[in-house]
């Protein structure tokens, strides 16, 4: 046994368990990168948020930066003699 | 069976629960915190609405002139955020979020290219910005936020006409009536005898 020493399978299922760990750190580390680089965190709240803003600041579920539609805005009219 | 698992530790399930569970709770952690801020980011933008508010509906009421609306609508903010005893203003002491002093103002310029020709078109009154510091949050897996986020909420409540403008008002119209005829103006009245009486506003 000991002069075939190339035919002994310990420590197969070790290697196999390292090579198995570096894929799985690696597509770890691909998807974080992905998720970093799309900037996931920040859309997942900057962009409801902004919607937010145009509401707090312009009565409207729209982009903050538009004050266009304020409810302020709206035409009323009022009838000088009402009917009774 | 126990002699097998001893010679193959790879077969022994033995800690799967556990790693399962910290990576789930780490997901769940991170999703946690996401509402927690917005929770408590809506919380502190509905506390600084109220106090825009009620700064408005002070510079709103009658006074003796416009300065004194506006100091009127200013010390009501600060009463309501500032001191340490304010309960208001509990959020706004803690870093999570900041809140500015309240800008009290006719805001219609900010609003020009809608209908600013509306007469209903009346951005008058406060408004305060506040930052929410909090959604600067740095997340595992998913990454950071590092945009500066906030929002400015207003109140425009317009605002009274105060005792100087009436009083300025009346005198301008009695010398417009004074202008009408020649007569009016010199010895039929007596400019000194004439007092201006505000009934019920201007």
């Amino acid at each position: 046994m000991k002069k075939q020493s190339l035919r002994s399978q310990k420590g197969q299922m070790t290697i196999e368990a390292v090579l198995l760990l570096t894929i799985l750190f690696s597509v770890f580390a691909v998807v974080q990168r992905q998720l970093k680089g799309k900037q996931f965190a920040q859309r997942l709240i900057a962009g409801p948020w902004a919607s937010v803003q145009g509401m707090v600041e312009n009565g409207v579920w729209v982009n903050g930066s538009d004050k266009t539609r304020h409810p302020n805005n709206y035409t009323r009219r009022a009838s000088p003699e009402p009917l009774l | 069976m126990k002699k097998l698992q001893t010679r193959s530790p790879l077969k022994n399930q033995k800690g799967f629960l556990t790693l399962d569970f910290i990576f789930a709770t780490i997901l769940m952690f991170s999703f946690s915190a996401i509402l927690f801020v917005f929770a408590i980011s809506f919380t502190a933008m509905e506390i600084a609405q109220y106090a825009v508010f009620a700064s408005s509906r002070a510079y709103f009421s009658a006074n003796k002139d416009p300065e004194a609306q506006e100091q009127a609508g200013k010390d009501k903010f600060k009463e309501l955020v500032r001191p340490p005893e304010a309960p208001l203003g509990t959020l706004f002491r803690n870093g999570w979020f900041t809140i500015s002093d309240v800008q009290i103002d006719d805001f219609n310029e900010d609003f020009a290219g809608s209908n600013s020709d509306n007469d209903s078109a009346t951005f008058i009154g406060a408004r305060a910005r506040v930052q929410a510091k909090i959604l600067n949050i740095k997340l595992p897996i998913v990454g950071s936020v590092s945009e500066e986020l906030g929002a400015s909420p207003a109140s425009y409540l317009m605002r009274e006409p105060t005792a100087s403008e009436c009083t300025a008002f009346t005198k301008q119209r009695m010398a417009r009536v004074q202008s009408l005829r020649p007569g009016f103006a010199d010895s039929h009245v007596d400019s000194g005898a004439y007092a201006v009486i505000m009934d019920d506003g201007c």
